[in-house]
């Protein structure tokens, strides 16, 4: 049976993961998401209505409005650009006349772009996660807890996700970047304004 | 061997970039010259297999390299006229990633075989540098470092020269000259007549899409033999000069002019003498014949 590692696949998935930790903006969205996570513990709802910061509910509830209101900026502009930059760069003949499929190529090129975009993403629960050991006054932590912050994390964000990122993916392959964040921006306007019609 | 054979390549604008080129290549260093939008890049496009032909086939060693893209893609190493390379990473690490797209798997090979290509392009010094902040010359020699990757047999290098100083494209004739191994054909594509003359033992020269002479260095120039003159006129002569021979090269000097003329059998003048003839007389004459018989057919 072929070895996944010793494919071409996992050779530009390795490799999306080592230009973007040559990257600022991994570590800059990392930070945002941190801090993101920080506010929300300290200074978000919980502390008005006595709820406990690790309750199960609590994270359920908080994550669906941290990755739908903050995040799909971010995933557009993670996920959109990987292909359109090697061709802007120039690198395309050098990687197409190697024995490399198209299929290959893009799918390393995705799942390597939307792993490091949810190691990111992740700063916002480890940071919720770390916090369980931080005492503050008038908050409300219950014992140690790991599986609700992996479970909704998985459901809200990484799952809820993909189908975001492989929209705007396959958008910036398709179209010039400009074009791919124009798309975007139109796309969340309008569901904005669907969102206020129906409350 | 690689045999090229009726290759034809029409644009969606409707440039018709080839047509019916048929080339039979030996191992060796192969040069093509032709002048700018010629059809050169395009034919090495397709040899390389990032462009389908309309028409027409390419085949090494009795594999199809248009329907084998796959298998051709094992036995080549493409340097492009036009390249970039991820400017973050290093030299190695730029290596290292085509050198597992090119299924080198085992880490300990992977490693010596970066390092080997590194110091056969001279850039072990530079290997933890970031490409970005390389100069045109070393991005040239990574990008030769990656063409030769596998130990491709067929090597195509595409204006490898074109912006390079003296020494480096010095450097650069020796590094392709040694990589022409006894069963590896090395394609060079370029305009300029000296690369080839320096390098290859057979050339083939397009024009407009058409291949319109394949020969050795030496068989080209022996067919000028006894026919190239040069002389220094004052510059007034010139005009009268080019309505009855062909000139191939002008150039002016202490308020003279010296011409290089080519003229079977006949002194051009008192004034001339005769001269051995080069490649770039032979590549001037017969692109100055295809122009006229071009302009003669329409």
């Amino acid at each position: 049976m072929r070895n996944l590692f010793h494919t071409p696949f996992c050779a530009v998935f390795r490799n999306e993961v080592l230009l973007n930790s040559k990257r600022v903006a991994p570590y800059a969205m990392a930070l945002l998401c941190a801090g993101n996570g920080l506010l929300w513990w300290g200074w978000g709802p919980a502390t008005g209505h006595g709820w406990a910061v690790n309750a199960d509910f609590f994270i359920a509830g908080v994550l669906p409005v941290y990755s739908f209101l903050t995040l799909p900026l971010f995933t557009a502009a993670f996920m959109a650009d990987p292909v359109n930059r090697d061709f802007r760069t120039g690198v395309d003949p050098l990687i197409f006349s190697k024995p490399i499929s198209r299929g290959e190529y893009l799918l390393g090129k995705f799942l390597g772009n939307f792993f490091v975009l949810a190691c990111c993403q992740s700063a916002f629960v480890l940071t919720w996660f770390v916090l369980q050991a931080v005492p503050k006054q008038g908050l409300i932590t219950q014992d140690w807890k790991v599986f609700p912050y992996i479970k909704h994390f998985l459901v809200f964000v990484v799952i809820s996700h993909l189908g975001l990122a492989a929209f705007y993916f396959a958008v910036g392959v398709l179209l010039a970047m400009p074009s791919s964040y124009t798309v975007w921006v139109l796309v969340f306007i309008r569901s904005t304004s669907l969102i206020r019609q129906s409350y | 061997m690689l045999r090229i054979n009726k290759l034809t390549k029409t644009y969606s604008n409707r440039i018709q970039a080839l047509r019916e080129v048929s080339l039979n290549i030996e191992p060796g260093m192969f040069g093509l010259l032709g002048p700018n939008g010629a059809g050169k890049t395009t034919l090495m496009k397709i040899v390389a297999t990032l462009l389908d032909p309309d028409s027409g086939t390419i085949e090494m060693d009795g594999v199809d390299l248009v329907l084998r893209k796959d298998k051709a893609r094992e036995m080549l190493g493409y340097l492009p006229q036009e390249f970039g390379l991820y400017p973050t990473l290093t030299a190695e690490q730029t290596l290292n990633y085509f050198a597992k797209l090119k299924g080198v798997w085992d880490a300990k090979e992977r490693y010596s075989l970066v390092e080997a290509l590194l110091e056969r392009v001279n850039l072990s010094s530079a290997r933890k540098q970031r490409v970005g902040g390389f100069s045109g010359g070393m991005r040239q020699r990574l990008g030769i470092a990656q063409a030769l990757i596998g130990e491709p047999q067929l090597i195509i290098v595409d204006e490898p020269t074109a912006g390079l100083d003296p020494e480096e494209r010095v450097r650069f004739h020796n590094l392709l000259s040694e990589s022409a191994g006894e069963d590896t054909v090395v394609i060079l594509s370029t305009h300029i007549v000296s690369d080839v003359s320096n390098l290859c033992s057979q050339l083939a020269v397009i024009r407009k899409g058409e291949i319109i002479a394949t020969c050795t260095p030496q068989s080209a120039i022996d067919k000028l033999k006894d026919s190239v003159w040069q002389a220094a006129v004052p510059r007034e002569h010139i005009s009268a000069l080019k309505a009855r021979y062909q000139v191939i090269s002008v150039q002016m000097a202490g308020g003279l002019a010296r011409l290089r003329v080519i003229s079977k059998g006949e002194r051009p003048g008192e004034e001339f003498t005769p001269t051995e003839p080069a490649l770039e007389d032979y590549y001037f004459d017969l692109v100055s014949k295809s122009d006229e018989a071009l302009s003669s057919r329409r």
